[in-house]
Order: C-alpha cells, then sequence, then structure tokens
C-alpha cells in the first residue's frame, strides 16, 4: 500500500480506531493482520519471502536462548544469517552478481552462461531483513531476550508503518510499546496528524512535482551539459530524494504516533550538516545506526551499541581510533561505506557513492577541524559551504546508476570550456535554487517559529491553523498514488 | 484536546477552500496556454473531423479519412499554430480545414494532426502511427524553433508505441527511449505495477469522493490553477514576457533534430512526397530567439530536408505583421502581450493556400 494514496487514508482511520478499542491479544493480531493486508496490496505472493525471514528470525532466536554451547549459538545465528542474507542476495544481487561473474570469466576466455531467471525485487526486502537481523544478532549477542509470542514478534518486524521504508528498529525501542499500550491522548492523535500532513506534503507537493524535472534532466546526454548543469542535477535530486524519504518517516512516524507508538527520528535537517560525518549523523539515522552497529563498529573491534538512533559516526566510533591502527579503521570505514552503498542497490554505482562518502569521511579525519583565525561562526559557514556541494554531488552516481555517465557528469565540472555552457530550461535552475534556499532555511524559520510565534495564545494558534490549511490543501489537491517512494525499490 | 482541535478545524478549512474555490471552476492548461483572445478553431468539414490533437481521439480521424476514400492522402502535422486562431469571429475556419477543403477538387483528402507544442520527437511517433493507419502519400510537416526546446511525449502520444509496428519503426530511436522512459520511469510506477489491487482500490475510491464532493472532484482545475498561478508569479518577478529570448536547450535541439531527420529520411524513403516549411512567425517585432541560433536552425532544417531529398520551403514571413494580434498576459495583472504563434483567420487562409500550392507544385 502507498501512503500518498485515499486507500492508505483509509485504511489507517480504520486500523487506528480499532487499535483504541480491542483488548491487547485482538488489538496485536489485528495489527500482524493489517500489516499483512498493507504489504499484500503491493503483492499477495511475496508476503511468503517476508514471513520466510520473520519465521527463521524467531525460531532462531529461540534456539540461540536455548542453546547451551557458544558453537550451537552461533550456528543459529549463522542459520539466520545465511536465510536472510540468501534472500536478500537472490532477490536484489543475482542479476548483478551473474552479470559480473559472467564478465570476469569472458575476460579470461571462459563462457559462463548463468541461468536467466526473471526476478521481481519484493518491496522493502532490505529493511525488513535488516530489521530480523538486528533482532537475531541483538539475542545473540545478549543485548535482549528472545520474544516467544510470534504474533508480537511478526508485529515488530511487519509493522506496517515502517515495513517498506524504515525507519529500522530495534526489538527492544518497539516491543515493549506494542506489549503495554499507553494511554489515549489526543496530543497523540494530534501530533500524528501533523507529521503525516507534513509527510504528505513533503511527497505530493513537492517532491512528486520535482520528479519530472529531475527525469528530464537525468535523461539529458552529458556531453550537452556543463558545469552548472551537474550540479543543478545533484542538487535537484538530492532535494527530491531527501523530501522524498523524510516525507515516508514523517509518515511511518506519524502513523506509529497515532497508536501512542514512538519511532526515533530518521532526518535531522541534513544539508544543514556541516560534515560529511554530522551529515550521516542526520539523514537516513536508523539505517547509520544499524550499520554502525552491525558492521562498522565490529569491524574495528569497538563496543557495539543497541540503540537505532545517532547514525553511522557516534561518538563510540570516535573513541575507539585512539586504540586501533589508522589502516584498520580506513578499512573499517572503506568497507562499511560499501556495504552502504550494496544496501542501496545492486550496482557499481551504488558502490562509488559508498566509496565517495568513505573518501570524504576519511578526510575528513585527517583534516584539521577548523582554521585558527576564523571564528567559531565562520568555520561552520566554511564548512557547510564545503560540505553541503560534496553530500549533493554524491547523488549523482546514486540517481545515474550508471558509472560511466556519472564520472563524465563529474568531470563536466572541471572542464573549463563547460563553465558557462547551460544545458536545461530555465525552471530548472530556478526550482533549484528556489528550493535548496527553502530547505537550507527552514531549521531556523522552523526554530523562530516555534520559539517566538506558536507560543502566544492567539496569533500562535492562528499562524499554526493557517499553515495547516495550506499544507492540507496542498496536499488534498495533489495527493494521488501517482509516484512510488523512491526507497522502496532498495 | 486543543491541539487536535487545531488540526481538525485546519482540515476542515482547507476542505472547504477546496469546494467553494475550485468546486464549480473549469480551468484547461492547454486554453490558458493559449490565452484567451486565441480560440480553437472547428476541426470539421462537413461534419466530419479532418483535424485531430490526440492519438487517443485520433481514431475518429482515421475512420472518417478512410470512410471517404479518396485516392492520394494527405497527412499535415503541427503545433497549435494549426488549431487556433487569434481574435476569432464567427466562421472562421483552421488553414487545415481550409486545405482540406481544397485539395478535395484535386482528389487529395487532408488530415491534420497538432498538439501544443509539439516536439519532433512527438511528429515522430504520431508520423508512424499514421503511416501505418492512414498510409498517406503527402506529409507536410512544419519547423518551429520555438518546440525544440521541448522534448517531453505527453501521455496521449505515448498511446502510439503501443502499436507492435510502430515500436518496431522507432527502434533505436530517442523518441522510444523517451516514451518508454515516461511510461514506467524513475519516479513513476509502471504499467504493469499500476494494475495492482491498490490502484484498483483507489480507482474506485477516487471515483467515488468525487461523486460525493465537488470539491475533490475538482482537483485538477485546483492543480491547474496552481500551475498557472505559479507561471504567472514567476513571469511578474522575474519579468519574463513573450519577447524574451528563448535560448537554444543543446541536448534537445540535438535529439529533435535527429527525430526530423529520421522523420523526413523515413517518408522520403517510404514514397511519401514530405513538403517541410519554416513556420510562420511575426516580424513586425525581433523574434523571442537569439537570432544566430534561430539562424542556425532554419539553416540546420534546411539542410537536413535537401539531405534526405525532400521539398523545404521558408514561410516565415508568410504572414502579414497586421494578421497576428496579442494573448492574454501570462503576468499576474499584466497587460496583453504579443503573440508569436498564432494568427488571424486571413492568416490561416493564406497558410492554406500556400500549402495548397507547394503540394500541388510538388505533386507536378
Amino acid at each position: 500500500m502507498i501512503f500518498n494514496s485515499i486507500t492508505y487514508t483509509l485504511f489507517l482511520l480504520v486500523v487506528v480506531t480499532l487499535y483504541w478499542f480491542l483488548p491487547r491479544r485482538v488489538r496485536l493480531v489485528g495489527l500482524f493482520a493489517a500489516s499483512l493486508t498493507f504489504y499484500g496490496f503491493w503483492s499477495v505472493p511475496f508476503i511468503s519471502v517476508m514471513m520466510a525471514s520473520v519465521v527463521t528470525d524467531y525460531v532462531a532466536a529461540l534456539r540461540i536462548d536455548k542453546a547451551r554451547s557458544e558453537r550451537v549459538k552461533s550456528a543459529w545465528l549463522y542459520a539466520s544469517l545465511i536465510v536472510n542474507l540468501g534472500l536478500l542476495v537472490f532477490f536484489k544481487y543475482y542479476y548483478f552478481l551473474s552479470g559480473n561473474i559472467e564478465g570476469i570469466a569472458s575476460m579470461f576466455g571462459y563462457e559462463v552462461g548463468l541461468p536467466y531467471i526473471h526476478i521481481i525485487l519484493p518491496i522493502g526486502i532490505s529493511f525488513y531483513t535488516f530489521q530480523s537481523i538486528s533482532y537475531t544478532l541483538d539475542v545473540r549477542r545478549g543485548f535482549i531476550q528472545p520474544e516467544r509470542d510470534f504474533v508480537l514478534f511478526g508485529v515488530y518486524v511487519m509493522f506496517f508503518p515502517q515495513l517498506v521504508a524504515g525507519p529500522i528498529l530495534r526489538a527492544r525501542e518497539v516491543i515493549p510499546q506494542l506489549i503495554q499500550r499507553p494511554a489515549f491522548a489526543t496530543s497523540n492523535i494530534a501530533e500524528g496528524m501533523r507529521r503525516i500532513l507534513a509527510g504528505l506534503f513533503l511527497k505530493v507537493g513537492l517532491a512528486d512535482q520535482i520528479a519530472p524535472i529531475v527525469d528530464e534532466m537525468y535523461a539529458q546526454d552529458p556531453a550537452y551539459l556543463g558545469a552548472a548543469d551537474t550540479l543543478t542535477m545533484a542538487f535537484l535530486f538530492g532535494l527530491q530524494i531527501y523530501f522524498d524519504f523524510s516525507a515516508y518517516s514523517h509518515i511511518a512516524l506519524g502513523s506509529a504516533k497515532l497508536m501512542g507508538i514512538e519511532f526515533p527520528e530518521n532526518f535531522r535537517f541534513p544539508y544543514n550538516a556541516t560534515s560529511p560525518r554530522a551529515f550521516w549523523r542526520r539523514w537516513h539515522i536508523s539505517l547509520g545506526s544499524w550499520i554502525r552497529d552491525y558492521i562498522y563498529l565490529p569491524l574495528t573491534g569497538a563496543k557495539v551499541e543497541d540503540r537505532s538512533t545517532g547514525g553511522i559516526a557516534t561518538a563510540n566510533g570516535e573513541v575507539v581510533l585512539v586504540s586501533q591502527t589508522r589502516a584498520r579503521l580506513a578499512l573499517a570505514l572503506f568497507i562499511t561505506w560499501i556495504t552502504m552503498g550494496l544496501w542501496h542497490g545492486a550496482g557499481w554505482a551504488f558502490v562509488l557513492w559508498g566509496a565517495w562518502h568513505a573518501i570524504f569521511i576519511q578526510i575528513q579525519r585527517v583534516m584539521p577541524s577548523s582554521i585558527g583565525f576564523l571564528g567559531d561562526y565562520s568555520n561552520k559557514l566554511l564548512a557547510w559551504l564545503i560540505t553541503l556541494p560534496i553530500m549533493m554531488l554524491s547523488w549523482i552516481p546514486f540517481r545515474t546508476q550508471d558509472v560511466g555517465q556519472a564520472v563524465e557528469l563529474w568531470v563536466n565540472m572541471m572542464r573549463p570550456e563547460k563553465f558557462l555552457l547551460m544545458g536545461f530550461r530555465e525552471n530548472a535552475y530556478l526550482v533549484t535554487a528556489v528550493l535548496t534556499t527553502l530547505t537550507l532555511a527552514a531549521p531556523f524559520v522552523w526554530g523562530w517559529v516555534r520559539d517566538k510565534i506558536l507560543g502566544r495564545q492567539y496569533v500562535g494558534a492562528f499562524i499554526e491553523v493557517a499553515a495547516i490549511s495550506f499544507i492540507a490543501i496542498i496536499v488534498l489537491v495533489y495527493l494521488r498514488p501517482m509516484n512510488q517512494f523512491i526507497y522502496f525499490q532498495f | 484536546m486543543i491541539n487536535l482541535a487545531k488540526v481538525i478545524i485546519a482540515i476542515a478549512i482547507a476542505m472547504l477552500a477546496l469546494t467553494i474555490g475550485f468546486g464549480g471552476g473549469d480551468i484547461d492548461t492547454d486554453e490558458f496556454a493559449l490565452g484567451t483572445n486565441n480560440q480553437l478553431g472547428v476541426d470539421r468539414l462537413d461534419g466530419q473531423r479532418v483535424h485531430c490533437q490526440a492519438l487517443d481521439t485520433a481514431g475518429e480521424c482515421i475512420q472518417a479519412s478512410i470512410a471517404r476514400g479518396y485516392s492520394k492522402r494527405l497527412v499535415w502535422l503541427g503545433n497549435s499554430q494549426l488549431h487556433a486562431i487569434n481574435q476569432s469571429g464567427e466562421g472562421d475556419v483552421t488553414a487545415p480545414v481550409l486545405l482540406a477543403d481544397k485539395l478535395r477538387q484535386h482528389e487529395i483528402d487532408a488530415v491534420s494532426f497538432s498538439q501544443p507544442n509539439a516536439n519532433f520527437l512527438e511528429h515522430q511517433i504520431v508520423y508512424h502511427y499514421l503511416k501505418q493507419k492512414l498510409d498517406p502519400e503527402i506529409l507536410v510537416l512544419p519547423a518551429v524553433f520555438d518546440d525544440t526546446r521541448e522534448e517531453q511525449i505527453r501521455d496521449d502520444i505515448l498511446l502510439g508505441i503501443q502499436e507492435p509496428t510502430v515500436l518496431q519503426d522507432l527502434a533505436g530511436t530517442k523518441s522510444l527511449t523517451i516514451a518508454q522512459a515516461e511510461g514506467g520511469n524513475y519516479s513513476g510506477t509502471s504499467a504493469s505495477e499500476r494494475q495492482n489491487l491498490q490502484s484498483i482500490v483507489e480507482d474506485e475510491l477516487d471515483a467515488g469522493l468525487s461523486s460525493v464532493w465537488t470539491g475533490w472532484a475538482a482537483r485538477e482545475e485546483a492543480r491547474s490553477a496552481i500551475s498557472i498561478a505559479l507561471y504567472r508569479l514567476r513571469n511578474s518577478i522575474l519579468g519574463i514576457k513573450p519577447t524574451s529570448k528563448r535560448k537554444k536547450i543543446p541536448s534537445r535541439y540535438i535529439d529533435n533534430l535527429l527525430a526530423f531527420e529520421q522523420l523526413v529520411c523515413n517518408a522520403v524513403e517510404s514514397d511519401i512526397l514530405t513538403i517541410v516549411y519554416i513556420a510562420p512567425i511575426r516580424n513586425d517585432y525581433a523574434p523571442p530567439y537569439i537570432a544566430s541560433e534561430y539562424e542556425g536552425f532554419r539553416s540546420d532544417v534546411h539542410n537536413i530536408t535537401r539531405d534526405c531529398s525532400a521539398h523545404f520551403v521558408n514561410l516565415e514571413n508568410l504572414v502579414p505583421n497586421n494578421l497576428w494580434g496579442t494573448k492574454e498576459a501570462t503576468t499576474v495583472g499584466g497587460e496583453p502581450e504579443l503573440d508569436f504563434m498564432h494568427f488571424q483567420f486571413p492568416g490561416h487562409v493564406i497558410l492554406a493556400d500556400e500549402i495548397e500550392k507547394q503540394v500541388l507544385s510538388a505533386l507536378k
């Protein structure tokens, strides 16, 4: 089911109403059924793939807990990893792997004809397998006790608000909230509705409106584009994916909030970050935290955490630098980012995207954090001015999904004869400039409105109602499931 | 409780605004683009359609033409210049209808297809579709510089690539690449995905809501009104007018000219008498293009037409200056603006006469 639809609005209304009236057991069964229905609207047969992951981790976690020997515990963990990663590799990476194997073999003069299988990527597979894996790993690490109630565990993995595009949550964060329903509060309903409206506005009012411009830009031959065009493409897609994905997170958080369930924030104005590392503390925070705890920190040998907040480069990751060799940390960083890239998509362009981030984070590690003669404010401004284009330009391979095209576009920026070439319609530059300005100003404007306006009794209420009305009008006018959320494909 | 009340009141206001603001409206972006001074011309001759605007409604034109059964068939492709009349009066008809009337005495059946700002990639799809359906002997194709800034293929043209032979004819062309991308692009859902349970339920709910709530039914109008308001706001803030210079967009220009070349050469190779003309433009004001780019365009069109062995004629000065006019302001509260694309009825007569002359001359 797509969030930006009347179908979901109606579905949510029914589910939330029942949620607040049903007793615990029936409520959980209801959420389980609702989550299957939500997924079944996309594809009923693919529910079985998701259930395979759920059942495997449910059984594996119980077996790990029951086993006495470490070997048996590890064996069950590996079984879980094999099933989950096996599903992921088959559905997501088969074409990529088979293509590369055939390519490498032909380089050495061998003909390897791997069977062609028509594969449809199940939506959300990268999200629910990662969530499921984290649960089993946490049980193995002794962070949590296994959940014996299959329905409860199933709801944790498949809970519809976050099922197909996150946030990727830890069992410790969600299961207690599912067991103990909080008291009904109208403030939760109001907050949930506000978040959903904000998310729908970002999706149907912004992301979907700039999508055709982005599509047209990326359909053009890079040979006829200039330096400003590459930057425009990078910025506008950067904004599109931000609006699109943060919209999903807003709606997910809002939907859960309607049921009194708190999800951690997944975005915090990432384009205002003043370093690549800071960016990843603000962008897709739950994935960054997952990668940190299950890949990066284990690779560095540091203490692992159990929380989906903080993002990829958090405090412990920095503390550990003291006790590890620089080479090991750099290697861990690159492996982590290549994994991050491949998680997003099965292609070398995504590897390039990951490598780009690894390189700039590594550069940041060895660079001084500030320039002595500049003040704090100037240092921050300079850092932001450097960070923003670096982060935006990383989206080029991500969107082109073609290494050659991405490199050509990047190279365009370094060719003096292309500095003045402008290959798009005037509107593309205009829309990019306006939206970039508004996006960067948003946290400051929001802070000012929150501190100075909303606190005032009548004026605050009037402004708030007017703002929500405006957002609601845009949502009502543009609400239609025209475009999938971009992250559905991951 | 107060917080919830605020959200509910805000949503209620939004619903009310949608109902009152747009519930009774009827806004058409194509009509806005033409302006109130330009009217869509009559598309029928003796009660039968001789002009169509989209492939989804082309069937009527195609069937009527086949039924008429003339010995020769002419297809005239173009943009809104063919279907709009500036300051139109009672009984005025467009050049395609006039031409259809004139050519009947020569046993030639003329049918025209035009879309606003139609680009050559769209023309290429329409041409291959009509070639298969109508098997024309003569093709008339205008070249308009402004339209080479476009590359989008509209939904009603996309229909053309559903024909297997059209698909085959277009293999390897940019037109097909873009059409296929727009049929199921990166941001959108593919045609097969649209047919899932979600889309079926959504369509039902949408139809149900539209039937009980005028505000919901008016959402298309609301979207048009917002687009028009933003367009006017942009023009007002940036001072954009019809006389503002529109620069060439390099990659689109190349894609358009390539599609043009493929189209014209294919037509000639298929033994279709092909006449290409530079479309009329008013010349009492400097054209809204960079002079060197416009000159280059004329030259490119001429060279391609010659290389493909088609007929070329430059008609840019054909319609006298006094037969052009103005159109509705495209700024907020602005004055009527110059119209560089659409002329008055006498201009249509002149154009029809000239095309008839060119056709008859080429047939000799």
